[in-house]
């Protein structure tokens, strides 16, 4: 039992590492939104703090080996990717520098509680035979009122974000496929794993989180890098519609129930290939 | 010498797949009622609800949390007797648990829970903040605020721990969290349980 | 009751003071050639060097760091004048609080000492043979090398795991980076030279580790379990201590030198951090040990704080007769001229609880007139009231 101190300690740098026994056994994928929750309307911006990519090869017997320089590629093409989805919708992403002096203690101290406490919505909210009583029914977890401090550099949102990728080698996927053939025990070929949080530095409140332990993309390409994007950002919170503070105004899209060619309804949930119609003066609940 | 395991265990991707999963176990919710708690060597009358893990820190002990053990914990431990120990005394060869003695001065029991505390939670670093008499559900006790770290983690956590002994007996209630927001959420709440819980 | 804050102060003048260049020694060797600080070349090891670039970032953070400028300069210092100015600078060296004896190095160039270590050396030339020691294993790039005979090693055990379907391979990662016996024998042997072209006296290194098995044995006796031997656990990815010691001795026999074993310094530069040091083991209730290591650390030469850490190995103990032990500890304390009111602190409290209190209650008044701003000067008020 003595390790569940420095095991939430460790959880800080290695959160979803925590994951490898859940990701041999068909992979754990989660995401918590505070209920009903929007970004602001209008400008907003997302400090985006120190993101942690690892990428490497796993060795045939399971180990694994880093590789700097898919690392740095993939850490560049997965920030295009975001700053790309996130800017189509009006959100400007802000790469937090290294921090110096006191901001630099504040900077260290929350991305440590964002660590503590992403680790515990995982124990305790994701994974199910091990929630607490107290949060069965909530997602309230929070770094504080005082992560307003970190708005100074400028964003009212703070983005934390992680992926950690291992490549399966040849040696790998043959032992694999070896262990298929003779009955024998599941050997994963490679571990694919992201989480990212949302946290409103206003509040402090963590609004979304999102795991998952066998994620999709080959971050070390553009184009998979915005897939594993895409997957990483499953159920980001949607931004409030109109300027803040003013009526909104301008062209609403509203879509039509989706009808088939005979005209009845179709189930919800399958997608209208009808063009949306435009409508003006209303506004749209989403 | 031999390399920190420290070091590899942060680059490891399997540090938490050795570590067995910690707290798969079953959690009961503890409500703002008058509730029997640690067999009996207490009764607790919260102000929120609580979740109690199932596994035990003593032979009368419990362990509660409302967002988890990195965030917020508290232990009440009771009805430890001369010569026991104030956590489960687990692994005797490797880390045994200083026991209590009959003729310990109430500063010698902060002292036990310091090294209590330490080898049960792999603390390294501990420091004392503050000792000075307090009560504990109306019994005269010692109450010391503390700072600890935890191996490679840049949070500062505190923790506030009341023992008293009654009856020759040893009673603690001890609340961690770290101190950047979560200490302070709770801690208010905390006194109230520690001045109104009645000792059995 | 621990001081470190309250001690630093004190210990930046210490620090300040030029690290003494002991006239050099009469017959000093020569460094072997430094071929100049490398940079990561092959796939490998850039892919290392990143991951622990990363790992000491968090490293840095870390709230069980000593930051206290002195004893981090103090630290430098001494791995530069045990390796040679040109090499020192290729590290940095973090000092975590542990009681624990362990140092590590890492690929990168991060070194990190524990506390534990600083506790058990005897003298700065100790402390520059192990610095030197972990030093070398970084400029030999034993990580690197144990890193790619480690992958290979592990595809024998995948196979295993196919069979009992558990990925062994998570467990190797564990100890990746301890280093193995050629590795530390080759350490050691490039430490000497290290030593021989220092300052320091080449045969302070010799004995270092058979005090850490010694240690360890008399632990083994108190907890009634088997002792670890020269050949298991801790021990199997090291040298024999005995080999090792003979070795070392052969190694330095050669050298013969008549450097400085810098035993005041270190004892200057070490009195305010020890008793915080020797408080953090005895937290881990290891009496047997800890008398080890006290014993150990006084040789001969017993100083005021000795005496001090002496009444609260067996104050905290807390046996009858330990007790008695105890004040006779703190007294001896006092009496060579100890300023340290935890001396007055441990005398009350051991008095008290041998039921002397009113002497007990004195020795607590003298505690609060040293130390007013103790954080537990409300307590011992209410002590000294209550009795």
């Amino acid at each position: 039992m003595r390790y569940i101190l420095a095991v939430a300690a460790a959880l800080s740098m290695t959160l979803v590492t925590a994951l490898p026994a859940h990701a041999q056994f068909g992979g754990l994928e989660r995401t918590e939104v505070k209920e009903g929750y929007q970004i602001k309307a209008g400008e907003a911006n997302i400090l985006v703090f120190r993101p942690n990519v690892r990428v490497g090869a796993q060795t045939t017997g399971g180990m694994h080996e880093p590789n700097a320089e898919w690392t740095e590629t993939a850490k560049a093409n997965l920030i295009g990717a975001m700053q790309e989805m996130h800017g189509a919708n009006g959100i400007e992403l802000v790469m937090v520098p290294d921090q110096e002096g006191e901001m630099g203690d504040v900077v260290e101290s929350y991305t440590a509680l964002f660590g503590t406490v992403a680790s515990a919505v995982l124990t305790h909210k994701m994974t199910y035979g091990n929630r607490l009583p107290t949060k069965k029914d909530r997602f309230d977890w929070t770094l504080g009122e005082g992560a307003a401090q970190l708005k100074e550099l400028g964003g009212d949102y703070g983005l934390f974000f992680y992926t950690y990728d291992s490549y399966g080698s040849t040696g790998r996927k043959v032992i694999q496929g070896l262990a298929l053939v003779l009955g024998g025990g599941f050997v994963p070929s490679g571990v694919h794993m992201g989480y990212a949080g949302l946290v409103d530095l206003n509040t402090g409140d963590l609004v979304w989180l999102n795991v998952d332990t066998s994620m999709g993309g080959d971050p070390r390409t553009v184009e998979g890098a915005q897939k594993r994007v895409a997957q990483l950002m499953e159920e980001f919170p949607l931004k409030a519609a109109g300027e803040p503070g003013e009526d909104p105004e301008g062209v609403v899209i509203v879509v039509p129930p989706a009808t088939a060619e005979d005209g009845t309804l179709r189930p919800a949930g399958e997608e209208s290939d009808l063009p949306a119609t435009e409508a003006t003066e209303e506004e749209d609940a989403e | 010498m031999k390399t920190a395991k420290k070091l590899s265990l942060a680059l490891a991707t399997a540090a938490m797949a050795i570590a067995p999963a910690p707290a798969f176990a079953g959690w009961k919710r503890i409500t703002t009622e008058a509730t029997d708690v640690g067999k009996g060597a207490f009764v607790v009358t919260p102000q929120t609800e609580w979740s109690r893990w199932s596994r035990r820190p003593a032979k009368r002990g419990e362990i509660w949390t409302q967002d988890g053990f990195g965030l917020n914990m508290m232990h009440f431990i009771g009805q430890v007797g001369d010569g026991d120990t104030l956590f489960k005394d687990r692994k005797k060869k490797e880390r045994p648990m200083p026991k209590v003695r009959g003729d310990m001065l109430v500063t010698d029991l902060a002292e036990l829970f310091e090294a209590s505390f330490s080898i049960e939670y792999d603390v390294t670093q501990f420091d004392v903040r503050a000792m000075e008499p307090s009560k504990l559900g109306g019994h005269d006790a010692i109450k010391m605020t503390y700072e600890f770290a935890l191996p490679n983690d840049a949070l500062t956590r505190v923790g506030e721990a009341r023992l008293a002994k009654v009856d020759g007996q040893v009673y603690l209630v001890n609340f961690i969290a770290p101190e950047l927001h979560y200490f302070d959420q709770s801690i208010e709440e905390v006194h109230v349980i520690m001045d109104t819980l009645q000792l059995k | 009751m621990r001081s470190l804050l309250a001690t630093a102060g004190a210990f930046v003048a210490l620090a300040c003071a030029p690290a003494v260049q002991a006239g050099d020694k009469a017959n000093r060797a020569e460094y072997p050639v430094f071929t100049g600080a490398y940079e990561p070349e092959d796939v490998d090891e850039r892919g290392l060097w990143e991951s622990f670039d990363e790992v000491e970032r968090k490293v840095a953070t870390s709230k069980d760091l000593i930051r206290d400028e002195g004893i981090n300069q103090y630290m430098k210092d001494v791995l530069c004048r045990s390796v040679g100015d040109d090499r020192c600078n290729a590290t940095r060296i973090y000092v975590v609080r542990n009681n624990a004896f362990n140092a590590s190095m890492a690929p990168n160039g991060m070194m990190m000492v524990n506390s534990g270590l600083l506790l058990r050396m005897r003298n700065e030339a100790e402390l520059a043979s192990v610095l030197g020691h972990e030093f070398s294993h970084f400029e030999q790039r034993h990580s690197l090398q144990l890193f790619k005979r480690l992958r290979s090693g592990s595809d024998i055990a995948s196979i295993v795991s196919v069979v009992v379907g558990v990925p062994l391979g998570a467990f190797f990662l564990l100890d990746v980076f301890s280093f193995n016996r050629d590795m530390e024998k080759e350490a050691d042997v490039a430490s000497a030279d290290y030593l021989a072209a220092s300052p320091y006296a080449s045969r302070a290194a010799a004995d270092i580790w058979v005090r850490l098995i010694d240690e360890d044995d008399a632990r083994a006796e108190e907890r009634k379990r088997r002792k670890r031997g020269r050949s298991t656990g801790w021990f199997a990815s090291h040298p024999a201590p005995l080999a090792r010691s003979e070795y070392l001795a052969r190694a330095t026999a050669e050298h013969a030198d008549d450097g400085d074993y810098g035993f005041e310094r270190y004892g200057e530069t070490m009195d305010p951090y020890l008793l915080t040091f020797f408080e953090d083991q005895l937290q881990r209730n290891d009496f047997a040990a800890s008398k080890f290591i006290l014993d150990q650390m006084g040789g001969d030469q017993w100083r005021p704080i000795h005496y001090v850490m002496q009444g609260e190995l067996y104050r905290k103990r807390g046996l009858p007769r330990d007790l008695v032990t105890a004040e006779e500890a703190y007294r001896t304390a006092i009496e060579a001229g100890s300023t340290r009111p935890e001396a007055w602190r441990g005398l009350g409290l051991t008095l008290m609880r041998a039921r002397n209190r009113e002497q007990g209650a004195e020795a607590l008044a003298t505690y609060l007139e040293l130390a007013p701003d103790a954080p537990d000067a409300p307590m011992m008020q209410m002590m000294i009231k209550g009795s």
